[in-house]
């Protein structure tokens, strides 16, 4: 495989790292939490994950990249999404606390609905 | 566990009151199609009162006085114990049996069948109760993990790949989340619908009102009113935003978009995203900011309504009341004796009392003895306190005093009194009941309930010299 993907938030993650390797992991950890929000734990575990990936690699606490940037790129995993947020709720109970999900159909008359509406 | 069932019959009460004013909301709402949803969303605060507080105020506007039209004046005897009861007794729905089971006095007297019921009950509702709040305390962790790895965009929004529509997560501290690669436009929409909603501290409104719904889960119209409100929220939100935004295409493009993609990370009563798209695309295409005027008789309309829905019938008019109480009584039960009294009058007790403004007239057919006490009115409200230091309660180590804490209104009626016999009579209004209160040398003797007889007439044949024979005529008597 030439290209690796992954998702959106490692991608801002490993951009922090691209942008500043080699980096100390406290360094790290400070630059995640200012340029994205993140606590410490959320960070030490993307970096786990990155190099569980192989691309980037955490020798005595610095952070060195493996693979460039060139080399990756960005991609929404729909296989992630199934797999964390399996339909657990019953499914009234959904319907009826959040509304139906839309179909197609419903999708398409309201796309028309918006189209037929003259702006002011 | 004698306060939770005191609560939860509490609560059915509520239930019952709100039950009619969650339905004059939602119908006041039909009225509300054409104007802005800020103000159907502020109605549901009438309801919202009604399912927390107990108590309330009293107004001529309450939608309660309209009941008073069709049903017929509450039994004497009936015994109500709140406002809440108030209304009640006067729906032209049977809620005898409820309102007799609020009384706290009859509480106590409550065992066997009943009291297993009730029991089982409270137990069936704590249950509900806990699985309610369990579902949001779990559905809020999951969440909360499942954000975990979101990034700061700006401020208080984050991006993050695990929501496939936008929410705002967190009461203290709330943080948008929206998903990765929204457009400009779309970003522009959304973030304006959910700045509105913190700033209008919905992301706070929402849980407590599941905190409401959590109560009341047994209940179908509040899930009704609840699923409104949340709607009305939307809505209103939209509205605004679409104020800020000022392109209803765009704002409803992106509506769209966000609503075609939502099927993970469930909106729950913690934290919010879209329902019902369709529905609000249309009430966005159609909105238009109404005029002026418009808006003022609005404003005025919904402060109208949820007046009306938080207040309570007010109390029948002293003076109504007045007239009933003279007339015929018999004894109906004792509801205290001075522990030092070695009589303790019990059913089989048999003397009329005939209460006038200025006299009171004891007829005892046993004894043959008619009782003449002169008096005089003394309206005056009887408070707790005062009631208790009637009674010395030095005397003995049990509480036998009645307590009067049970009843909305206390009031005196009148006095009796004969100086050289040392005895004094009171004449006490506690709700629908008449208590007369006997006070032998200036200590309280004994208080005995009265029930109205009309249909009896007390004469009396002899003289001041012979024997005097004391004869009751009952209308109903063979």
């Amino acid at each position: 495989m030439d290209t690796l993907s992954i998702w959106d938030s490692d991608y801002k993650f490993m951009t922090i790292v691209w942008d500043n390797a080699p980096i100390g992991s406290g360094e790290l950890v400070r630059l995640c939490q200012t340029g994205l929000g993140w606590k410490k734990s959320t960070t030490y575990n993307a970096i786990r994950r990155m190099c569980e990936k192989g691309l980037i690699r955490n020798d005595n606490a610095v952070v060195s990249v493996v693979i460039p940037k060139e080399k990756v790129q960005m991609t929404q995993s729909d296989s992630f999404l199934a797999r964390t947020f399996d339909g657990s709720l019953p499914q009234f109970l959904a319907a009826f606390l959040n509304g139906k999900a839309i179909s197609k159909e419903e999708a398409e008359e309201i796309k028309r609905l918006i189209d037929a509406h003259k702006e002011q | 566990m004698g306060f939770l069932e005191t609560v939860f019959l509490k609560i059915l009460s509520m239930s019952v009151t709100a039950s009619y004013v969650i339905a004059a909301i939602w119908i006041v709402r039909l009225l509300l199609k054409k104007v802005p949803k800020v103000y159907a969303y502020a109605l549901w605060s009438a309801a919202a009162f009604r399912l927390v507080c107990p108590v309330s105020f009293t107004s001529g506007l309450s939608i309660f006085n309209v009941t008073a039209l069709f049903s017929a004046q509450n039994a004497a005897g009936t015994s109500i114990s709140s406002s809440a009861d108030a209304n009640l007794a006067a729906m032209p729905i049977s809620s005898a049996p409820l309102s007799g089971i609020q009384s706290g006095a009859s509480l106590t007297a409550y065992a066997g069948g009943m009291g297993i019921l009730i029991g089982a009950a409270v137990f069936v509702w704590c249950v509900g109760i806990f699985a309610m709040l369990a579902y949001s305390v779990f559905s809020y962790l999951k969440v909360r993990r499942a954000v975990g790895c979101a990034v700061r965009l700006e401020g208080n929004v984050y991006e993050c790949e695990t929501v496939a529509s936008p929410f705002v997560l967190g009461i203290i501290k709330p943080k948008i989340h929206i998903p990765f690669r929204m457009s400009d436009t779309e970003k522009a929409c959304i973030l304006s619908h959910e700045r509105h909603h913190i700033r209008r501290f919905d992301h706070v409104i929402k849980p407590l009102a599941f905190l409401i719904l959590s109560v009341y889960w047994f209940h179908p119209l509040v899930w009704l009113a609840y699923t409104c409100m949340i709607r009305d929220m939307e809505m209103s939100c939209d509205e605004q935003a679409l104020l800020l935004t000022g392109s209803k295409r765009d704002y409803s493009l992106s509506l769209l978009s966000v609503g075609t993609h939502r099927r993970f990370l469930a909106a729950g009563p913690l934290f919010f995203g879209e329902s019902a798209v369709k529905a609000r695309v249309q009430n966005v295409l159609g909105y238009k900011k109404p005029k002026a005027w418009l808006m003022a008789l609005t404003l005025l309309l919904c402060l109208a309504a949820v007046v009306a829905c938080s207040a309570d019938k007010p109390a029948e008019q002293s003076a109504a009341a007045d007239v009933d109480i003279n007339g015929m009584y018999a004894f109906e039960e004792n509801v205290y004796t001075n522990p030092l009294s070695s009589f303790f009058a019990a059913k089989g007790y048999m003397p009329y009392y005939n209460i006038t403004d200025d006299k009171l007239i004891i007829a005892d057919q046993l004894n043959d003895t008619l009782e003449e006490y002169a008096g005089e009115p003394a309206p005056a409200a009887v408070g707790e306190e005062d009631f208790k230091a009637l009674f010395e309660d030095d005397i003995v180590f049990v509480d036998t005093e009645p307590d009067i804490s049970v009843y909305s209104q206390c009031r005196q009626y009148a006095v009796y009194w004969d100086e050289e016999k040392h005895v004094e009579f009171r004449v006490y209004l506690m709700d629908n009941e008449v208590w007369l209160a006997r006070f032998t040398n200036g200590h309280m003797w004994s208080i005995y309930r009265l029930i109205k007889t009309d249909d009896v007439s007390v004469g009396i044949i002899g003289g001041a010299d012979g024997p005097t024979n004391v004869y009751v005529n009952r209308a109903d008597a063979a």
